[in-house]
């Protein structure tokens, strides 16, 4: 696979904190990749260090082969920054077309991939709003649609969804989902869940340092399954799945929620093995999940 | 859909039009072009006609009203592009607008679309206050056409060489500091400190008169004795200012942190 963004030995520091430190990865074009970390991880430093907005202290870094800022990503490299505002006076519409003028689009052409880009954010309505006028939400969309002007081949989203109602929140995890086979992304978010829905690789930073790199998850012959119930008698459940042959541990980090680590040869259809006792003992199940929860494989211990 | 890969000139054009629409068709724009003809008004009214008529012409200048003009346009467009031109890149950079033109252009792009956006908007100003000017001189006397014509397009470019290592000046200052504002204090605070400090510092230091070169505007004294025809001979010190300038604003644009 062809890698869309190398990073080797990626160090920066702001006067005597080390945002980063020697952080090395690579993510493949079509691999949608995460990027979590507490506050202060050095997440955003990475992006915009990506983006060509800062320099590398030390160590080398490649998007789409070519040096951060470089000329030749024009077109092909696009982002959501963090905490960055439109021209208040300029339309979004206005400004959304520019930015596509700029990319090499004719005059009408322009107008057409602005119009084309807010309906993909639902924001066609606004297109002859000024930004000022326009909520947080609405504004998030809009830089999120400045994003994908031209159809770039890679896109980083710092937070994409924070602050956006749960509605909106969708909409744009659904476009991420359907243009991700022609479009890789970088998504840095605190939403696990979304994360978990969306990519394929996660990368977890914490205080600079590139902790874990996590791909193609429960690939041994050791898998989990994570049973999220309504109501249990947790001890009696706890020990009957404990003694059926090939179950490794079931362990609770959470009031009803289970994490069972099973051994997929010998037990393949545990899941069905599982729903067949919930159903004869008539307990109540919310989630079946086939492997561990984002949160359970990043942070478990 | 895909476009096709921009090339300099659609880039720049793209710039220009939209700091175009900045100036003519945005409620600040549109202010300051009011503000600007208020002022322009009260000068050719108050001062360029009442002198031209009241004084004889110097020797310099065939025609009194552009005399005058000439005079009071050498401080007046370096003072006015400062007001209107401080914000180049700094208001973009401090809202973070400027993450999202560098996706899509190259900072140089950005740098010297604005810078030379700003050029040919202080361009039109100074060709349509010449242009009152010449009606003024029309309505007093329409055998001066011909010689008006003649000096209005060697003041037209002698203005604009001398607004350029102003403009160069608060693109520099603009690519390295955030706000509007403080670029426009601190082109002052350089334009007026440097020429005092370094002209004190000449009478004692004599070696030191070179200095006087990074002062953008410093060939002003001696351009207002020249004749018409021999004005362009200065023109070598603002080019070279504004060279010097952009290659520094260059820099500092292309290394500075967004």
């Amino acid at each position: 696979m062809n890698s869309v963004i190398h990073c080797q030995g990626l160090s920066k520091h702001f006067a005597n904190k080390e945002a980063l430190h020697q952080v090395s990865f690579e993510i493949n074009a079509g691999e949608t990749t995460g990027l979590v970390g507490p506050n202060g991880a050095g997440k955003t430093t990475l992006l915009r260090i990506l983006c060509g907005y800062l320099r590398s202290a030390t160590g080398s870094v490649t998007v789409l082969g070519e040096k951060p800022g470089s000329r030749a990503l024009m077109g092909k490299l696009s982002a959501l920054p963090q905490d960055s505002q439109f021209d208040p006076v300029f339309s979004i519409g206005k400004q959304l077309s520019h930015y596509a003028q700029l990319q090499g689009f004719s005059r009408r052409q322009s107008a057409n991939e602005a119009m084309r880009v807010l309906e993909l954010m639902q924001l066609q309505d606004s297109v002859n709003t000024k930004p000022d006028a326009l909520s947080h939400g609405m504004r998030k969309r809009a830089a999120i649609a400045q994003a994908l002007i031209g159809n770039p081949q890679l896109v980083l989203l710092d937070e994409p969804t924070a602050g956006l109602d749960p509605v909106n929140a969708r909409n744009i995890r659904q476009q991420i989902s359907a243009i991700s086979d022609q479009t890789t992304f970088l998504i840095s978010s605190h939403n696990l869940q979304e994360l978990e829905h969306l990519c394929q690789t996660i990368l977890l930073l914490e205080k600079g340092h590139l902790i874990q790199q996590a791909a193609d998850r429960n690939n041994n012959s050791e898998k989990y399954i994570t049973l999220r119930m309504a109501h249990v008698n947790e001890a009696e459940l706890i020990s009957i799945i404990q003694d059926m042959p090939g179950i490794n541990s079931i362990t609770q980090h959470q009031k009803n929620e289970f994490v069972i680590r099973y051994d997929h040869s010998r037990i393949p259809s545990l899941d069905q093995k599982l729903l067949k006792l919930l159903a004869e003992r008539n307990w109540q199940y919310r989630h079946l999940i086939n492997g561990q929860t984002l949160e359970e494989q990043l942070f478990s211990t | 859909m895909h476009p096709n890969p921009p090339n300099t000139f659609s880039t720049l054009l793209a710039i220009w039009q939209l700091e175009f629409s900045r100036l003519f068709l945005t409620h600040r724009g549109i202010i300051y072009l009011i503000t600007f003809a208020v002022i322009w008004f009260c000068i050719l009214h108050y001062a360029v006609g009442p002198l031209a008529i009241s004084s004889k012409p110097k020797l310099t200048w065939p025609v009194a009203e552009l005399e005058v003009y000439w005079h009071l346009s050498f401080d007046m467009f370096p003072v006015l592009c400062i007001l209107s031109a401080a914000g180049q890149t700094a208001s973009d950079r401090e809202r973070g607008t400027l993450r999202f033109l560098t996706l899509h252009c190259s900072r140089d792009m950005v740098f010297f679309g604005r810078f030379s956006a700003q050029i040919l908007i202080q361009s039109i100003l100074i060709i349509a206050t010449l242009s009152s000017t010449l009606i003024m001189v029309i309505m007093r006397d329409p055998s001066l056409l011909i010689p008006g014509l003649q000096n209005a397009w060697i003041i037209a470019l002698n203005l604009i060489f001398i607004i350029l290592p102003f403009l160069a000046l608060l693109a520099l200052l603009s690519a390295s500091f955030n706000s509007t504002r403080q670029v426009m204090v601190l082109a002052i605070l350089i334009w007026i400190l440097s020429a005092t400090l370094i002209d004190r510092l000449s009478v004692y230091l004599p070696a030191l008169d070179f200095l006087n070169y990074l002062v953008p505007g410093m060939q002003i004294t001696e351009l207002a004795l020249l004749p018409p025809a021999k004005t362009f001979l200065l023109t070598h010190i603002p080019i070279l200012q504004c060279f010097v300038l952009l290659v520094m604003g260059r820099t500092i644009m292309a290394r500075s942190a967004l």
